[in-house]
């Protein structure tokens, strides 16, 4: 299982200033990526060969749903695949809840309980992104929760379990908090994986590139809001710049690499 | 410090990839109303393929199953399985019947006395049909053990025949009826069949599976999922 990527990093707004957020590298704080390149970006993609057969365009930011145009954004992504995928702290979701369609894949991020959550995006986000999982539920919207594991809300995997099951997602991602220097915020790579084990007995969780070997830069690569190229969102090595052809900034398939060489390496085992 | 830190990440890669070779198998380990681990779609032969009645210039009847696979020919789960199909008539032909399935195989799933089993299956293609050709669409959960074939999704001929019918990204939730059983460990198998009858009237007929790219109709199987009742 698996799919080429282009995570689309749309937007560098956002609403909130979450501790673990990866995103604050961006070199604009207030960089939005032109439609007509976004449009370029998923020709380009999609015309380029990779080792997969399928294809995936993510939008994330920032948060995406604060992009100028978003409902043209979206008509656009599904000009090349049908439907919108994406990743978002739920503020906005009702706004625009008539703009999403029952295929497309709404991702929430959800840290743990309201204290927990609240502790770590801001006051009053937990029962925003509630009621963004009440709306897309209500309204048939497949969805599902983005856990982001690590020190400060180990206590409330039980807890998103249950809102999982209440809010009946697809699925539950339990991400790895990766840092990018020795921080105190991570569990041990064992301890989230012991965790992921305990969620997959409860709800469906995802097989992820940390288990199955790094595949950054070689599967797909992440765009951001100022047109750099990373090779993977967590990892972050620039590989290249828009316009530059993706297919000249990929690296060789039997590159895949160990996690512990890219976004794992400060993490303990 | 940094010949440390170094050596450090030097041994943790090690050990993941220690725990990769190690977990490689002992991850597909299925549990106990879960997703089950990774099988092998099979792909259904061609025996019934065969056109039918006196027709001798029915050559045009072609039928394809194929499974995704990897370069030593295994086939991967959670890939797409493709049913594709095409029936010919040929003039004044007395007809002829034409089938492909995708079909996939769990590992062993723990089965309670009284259950149920959810399929949740992604459809991609289109089916369209010319000439009075009828064709239908089926998929079916089937516990073959147990003598379990339940048909939990339909699209009958009537439906299809003379017109198209697309599936675009579809997401079906197809759930069995209820059945009792022998608490124990059973193979289920959800089979996704195309089938197209053509009826011998007309100069030319035909039904397609296939997509808007014309390189297939595309099958998945996301999820089976047991659960007691």
């Amino acid at each position: 299982m698996g799919e080429n990527f282009l995570a689309l990093h749309v937007t560098s707004k956002c609403q909130l200033r979450c501790k673990h957020c990866y995103c604050r590298s961006y070199t604009h704080a207030n960089a939005e990526m032109p439609l007509e390149i976004v449009r370029n970006l998923c020709e380009d993609f999609l015309s380029t060969e990779f080792p997969l057969r399928e294809y995936g365009i993510i939008l994330s930011g920032g948060e995406p749903l604060l992009y100028s145009r978003f409902e043209q954004l979206c008509n656009l992504v599904r000009e090349f695949q049908g439907h919108v995928r994406l990743s978002t702290n739920g503020i906005l979701i009702p706004k625009y809840i008539h703009i999403f369609e029952r295929n497309d894949g709404i991702q929430v991020s959800i840290d743990g309980d309201r204290e927990t959550h609240d502790s770590i995006r801001g006051k009053g986000s937990y029962d925003k992104a509630i009621k963004a999982l009440e709306c897309l539920k209500e309204h048939g919207i497949r969805h599902s929760i983005g856990f982001a594991l690590c020190k400060l809300n180990f206590h409330c995997i039980d807890h998103i379990i249950e809102l999982c099951k209440k809010y009946e997602c697809t699925m539950l991602n339990v991400e790895l908090y990766q840092p990018f220097k020795k921080t105190r915020l991570t569990v041990r790579f064992t301890e989230w994986l012991k965790a992921k084990e305990y969620v997959s007995k409860h709800v469906k969780t995802l097989v992820t590139c940390v288990e199955t070997g790094c595949v950054a830069g070689i599967y797909g690569i992440a765009v951001t809001p100022d047109l750099n190229y990373w090779d993977c969102p967590r990892h972050q090595e620039i590989i290249g710049r828009y316009p530059q052809p993706i297919k000249e900034v990929l690296r060789e398939p039997e590159d895949i690499m160990n996690p512990f060489d890219t976004c794992c390496k400060y993490m303990v085992w | 410090m940094n010949v440390i830190v170094e050596l450090r990440r030097e041994i943790n890669k090690r050990r993941w990839a220690r725990w990769r070779a190690r977990h490689a198998k002992a991850r597909e380990k299925p549990y106990f109303y879960c997703t089950p681990p990774p099988s092998p779609w099979t792909c259904a032969p061609d025996h019934d393929c065969i056109p039918e009645g006196l027709c001798i210039l029915c050559a045009n009847t072609l039928h394809e199953a194929a499974c995704e696979s990897d370069q030593k020919g295994t086939f991967l789960a959670y890939s797409w399985g493709n049913v594709d199909i095409t029936t010919g008539l040929c003039p004044g032909g007395t007809g002829g019947n034409c089938w492909a399935a995708a079909i996939y195989t769990s590992d062993p799933m723990y089965i309670p006395s009284n259950f149920k089993i959810k399929a949740k299956v992604e459809l991609n293609g289109r089916c369209s049909t010319s000439g009075g050709v009828k064709a239908d669409l089926a998929i079916f959960i089937e516990v073959e053990s147990l003598g379990i074939s339940d048909k939990v999704y339909y699209v009958n001929a009537a439906e299809l025949s003379g017109g198209k019918k697309e599936w675009h990204q579809e997401y079906l939730n197809l759930w069995t009826p209820e059945h009792t059983a022998t608490p124990g460990n059973y193979e289920i198998k959800v089979r996704i069949r195309g089938q197209g009858t053509c009826c011998g009237e007309g100069t030319y007929a035909a039904a397609e599976f296939n997509n808007r790219y014309g390189d297939g109709f595309y099958v998945k199987l996301w999820d089976i999922y047991v659960q007691g009742v």
